[in-house]
């Protein structure tokens, strides 16, 4: 019979103050400050715990949320697996636990798959409507599925619940979303001082104010936040290609390979092979460029074989690329997830294609919130360009430079010449 | 067979795991930010009432926050919330609307621009120059609706870094606290005076004393205290008790709350303009008795909990008269009987004081500390009997709540229904359930702020054995 009692402990919920986020004893191990990898600290003691009594669905949960925060500190999607049979697991053995439906959420967020993570989300806060997590889950499906009225409501009863770390950088987010860059700004500081304490959430939030302020082309800021992102929590791949992106944007390309090979080798992260690419392009290091192009496509194949959908993702880089599939992957990618950056991912494939008169209404579609956001701007300005409405064409590429001067590694030299072709003046 | 949820207070699933993002350079991935974050700075762990022993005209007031904190916390040392409103209220006519209310607001200042390091040599003095990232608060009250700032810019001590950076810590210490006309008060890093087994405790209920009568029993051994060695951050304030109470009617509520500005996602209007704080307080927690959040209120209900005032507390009498943790007990300790619900005895002690103790006339069921300022000390600070009430010392737990009450073993003790009120439950092995921790690691102060000197980051350790 002891094997199937679960953890309530009865002292233990007396001091409910310690039966939260990781504080579950001495027995597991808490992540100092500047630490490595509490995911996987986390993924030891529960499996330990389980092994002494594998029926406990709270444990399992727990698990499953471990196996995502793994996905992120290996770049492995096969963590998405063991993910889906805890939570699995404990659904069978628990199927009302609204934190379980949140961590099916977050499985599904993290699969890409948002209509099952909305149908989640709105489970887990129709069970407990005054609990902030599960609207965590409900803002983010919203926005990946282009339902932004609704994220912005969602993400204000969130904040209106706890402001948080998790809410205030969902109100960042829904601010950039909008135009509001100095209010993503703020409310992503606001965040960083919210979660102060946790060195890895606030570095991660670090990284995503160090990216706002890059893509304000606020070099020196954006370093600072990476810097500071870095010294919290030195294992987190995203500061060092955050730093690396900082360095191209300074024309310092060989410092940006410098930091950008050991990361991509350590964390094979689509998006960071495609900079490191970007990168040895720029150098004109072509054919390690392609091996890193060949590498975004294989690490994309691994994730569709994690169950992640990565039509999206990969439509943006193909467009890119100029690749004949791209068009068709955009459509589907827009079928799926009717965002502002789909529409901008079919219009720049179309356009990439030659198909400019079908690109305008999507690159169109793609600014209708007024995202601040360079690129979106940018693929505007060359399907006008394209179609020799110059008067358009030069006032998106003003808009585009504006927001960041420094564009992307790939894209500067191409504006540049569209700046140039349109008698813009440098 | 029964499974049982585990009760979070804060968040939902409880674990503090970053979750992706993904690089914007392919763009359109989408934004992933963490959403299961611990909030420490907002965490409010215990709270404290108790008529001051060394200058009994006067109640001492101590809160914490920041559960757990490590004293070696370099790099990004622990500090208060800049963004947060600390609160501790104070209902003195017993209908759970607080009548005066203590307010505290924090500003971190670097010094030198240049650097994000703490200290950039010795820490001699709290102005150091090489003391870099300071922390300083304003010290308002709240009487009736007004607002009286007592004072601004004091000064928190540095956090108990180490020999070489912060080489004579009680100095520094000493001169954090300040006086302001009759008031004392204090912020800063302590030492957690909370002290408890954990490892046993959430081992399926251990008490390691009692290990031969768990349902998986064990050899019998001594607690250990698994916030020994931990430090925290500590809000203190002492007032003469004529400044808190009501002529003829010595009995306080006492409960502390913690505030963040309410935020607009959107503003209306143009995109790109200045974004506007909406100018009121959201409750991220609230802490009176070191019980009801935590085990009464269930799981789904935390959040409700912390975003409500106690005046609305009748919403939650269900879950108090019938509290799931009192239902284990004799699961895990078989032969061990536990008073049937409803328990008016635990609505008692935690909803509205108890009769002829600290019970206020015409009370509003609500969870606060009640603290009854006509007892008398019985004992020196930190030397009261460890037991409290149950030991006949009516200075101590659930009359207030001094520092060295063994807050866990009476709670224990009150869900057995080993307390006066169910005579029959009083008896062994009910009366007897305790941790095997049985005080601080430190000792505690003898005068303000009571709570010890904090571990030092250098040189501590951790999980002290035995009672």
């Amino acid at each position: 019979m002891a094997a199937v009692l679960v953890v309530a402990a009865v002292v233990g919920v007396l001091l409910g103050r310690f039966v939260t986020a990781g504080r579950d004893g001495p027995s597991v191990a808490r992540a100092p400050a500047a630490a490595g990898l509490p995911a996987e600290a986390r993924v030891a003691a529960l499996q330990a715990r389980l092994s002494a009594r594998p029926d406990d669905p709270a444990a399992l949960t727990e698990l499953a949320v471990a196996y995502l925060g793994r996905v992120r500190e290996t770049a492995d999607p096969a963590y998405y697996a063991k993910a889906a049979k805890a939570v699995e697991r404990s659904l069978a053995l628990d199927p009302s636990s609204p934190a379980t439906m949140t961590a099916a959420g977050l499985l599904a967020l993290g699969r890409h798959d948002f209509p099952a993570a909305l149908d989640w989300g709105l489970k887990a806060h129709a069970a407990v409507p005054d609990a902030a997590d599960p609207l965590g889950v409900v803002v983010d499906a919203y926005v990946e599925l282009g339902r932004y009225p609704e994220a912005v409501e969602a993400a204000q009863q969130m904040v209106d619940r706890r402001p948080s770390l998790a809410s205030l950088a969902r109100a960042s987010y829904l601010r950039e979303l909008h135009g509001d860059r100095p209010g993503a700004i703020a409310a992503m500081r606001q965040a960083i001082t919210a979660g102060a304490g946790n060195g890895a959430d606030v570095a991660t939030v670090e990284v995503l104010l160090g990216d706002l302020l890059l893509g304000s082309g606020e070099l020196g800021a954006a370093r600072g936040a990476y810097q500071r992102s870095l010294e919290r929590a030195p294992a987190l791949g995203t500061a060092e290609v955050g730093l690396a992106r900082v360095a191209a944007a300074e024309g310092d390309l060989a410092g940006a390979v410098t930091r950008l090979e050991p990361v991509v080798e350590r964390l094979p992260q689509a998006s960071s092979a495609a900079l490191l690419g970007d990168v040895y392009a720029a150098l004109g290091r072509t054919a390690e460029a392609a091996t890193q192009y060949e590498l975004v496509r294989a690490i994309e194949q691994l994730n569709r074989a994690g169950g992640v959908a990565v039509d999206l993702e990969l439509a943006r880089f193909e467009a890119d690329q100029r690749s004949p599939d791209a068009v068709a992957l955009a459509e589907a990618a827009l079928a799926a997830r009717p965002t502002v950056y789909a529409e901008d991912a079919l219009g720049w494939a179309l356009r990439q294609a030659g198909r400019a008169s079908e690109a305008l209404p999507r690159a169109r579609a793609a600014v209708r919130l007024g995202t601040a956001d360079a690129l979106l701007w940018y693929h505007l300005a060359a399907v006008e360009a394209d179609l020799g409405l110059a008067e358009s064409a030069r006032s998106h590429l003003r808009t585009a430079f504006d927001l960041n001067p420094t564009l992307t590694v790939r894209d500067l030299p191409p504006a540049r010449a569209l700046a140039h072709a349109l008698g813009m003046s440098p | 067979m029964k499974s049982f949820r585990l009760l979070k207070p804060t968040a939902l699933l409880g674990v503090g795991i970053l979750l992706a993002t993904i690089g914007p350079s392919l763009g359109s991935s989408h934004r992933e930010a963490p959403l299961i974050s611990e909030d420490p700075v907002a965490d409010n762990t215990d709270t404290y009432a108790f008529v001051s022993p060394d200058n009994p005209n006067t109640v001492t007031l101590v809160a914490n926050w920041i559960p757990l904190e490590e004293p070696a916390g370099g790099p990004n040392f622990h500090k208060f919330g800049d963004d947060v409103l600390y609160q501790i209220h104070v209902d003195n006519d017993g209908d759970a609307v607080p009548d005066i209310s203590y307010e505290w607001r924090f500003t971190t200042q670097v010094q030198n621009s240049n650097t994000f390091l703490y200290n950039t040599g010795p820490i001699t003095s709290l102005t150091d120059p090489d003391f870099n990232v300071r922390q300083t608060y304003s010290l308002a009250v709240v009487r009736n609706g007004q607002r009286t700032v007592l004072g601004s810019g004091i000064p928190t001590p540095p956090v108990n870094i180490g020999p070489r950076s912060t080489p004579n810590y009680d100095a520094l210490a000493a001169a954090a606290v300040k006086t302001i006309g009759n008031v004392k008060t204090f912020a800063g890093q302590r030492d957690d005076p909370f002290f408890v087994d954990l490892g046993s405790v959430f081992d399926l209920a251990g008490l390691r004393p009692l290990n031969g009568a768990h349902v998986i029993p064990r050899s019998a051994a001594n607690g250990v205290d698994g916030v020994g060695g931990y430090n925290t951050h500590t809000i203190a304030i002492q007032v003469p008790t004529s400044e808190l109470i009501l002529p003829g009617q010595p009995i306080i509520g006492v409960y502390a709350q913690t505030k963040r500005l309410q935020v607009r996602v959107l503003q209306p209007g143009l995109p790109g303009a200045p974004p506007r704080q909406q100018g009121n307080w959201i409750n991220v927690s609230r802490l009176g008795m070191p019980l009801v959040n935590e085990v009464v209120i269930p799981l789904g209900q935390k959040d409700k909990f912390n975003n409500s005032e106690p005046v609305n507390d009748g919403q939650f009498a269900s879950f108090v008269l019938d509290p799931e943790p009192a239902r284990l007990i004799p699961i895990l300790y078989p032969g061990v009987s536990v008073p049937p619900a409803p328990r008016n005895d635990i609505a008692t002690i935690f909803l509205t004081g108890i009769p002829g103790l600290n019970q206020p006339p015409n009370v509003k069921a609500s969870e606060m500390i009640r603290l009854n300022t006509s007892i008398a000390p019985t004992a020196a600070a930190g030397a009261g009997n460890r037991l409290g009430i149950l030991a006949g010392d009516n200075a101590g737990f659930p009359n207030g709540r001094r520092l060295e009450d063994d807050v866990t073993d009476i709670e224990l003790r009150a869900l057995a229904g080993a307390t006066p009120f169910t005579p029959s439950f009083n008896i062994s092995p009910n009366n007897i359930l305790g941790d095997g921790v049985d005080r601080n690691d430190r000792p505690f102060l003898t005068t303000f702020p009571y709570v010890p000197a904090p571990h030092q980051g250098y040189d501590h350790a951790h999980h002290r054995v035995g009672p």
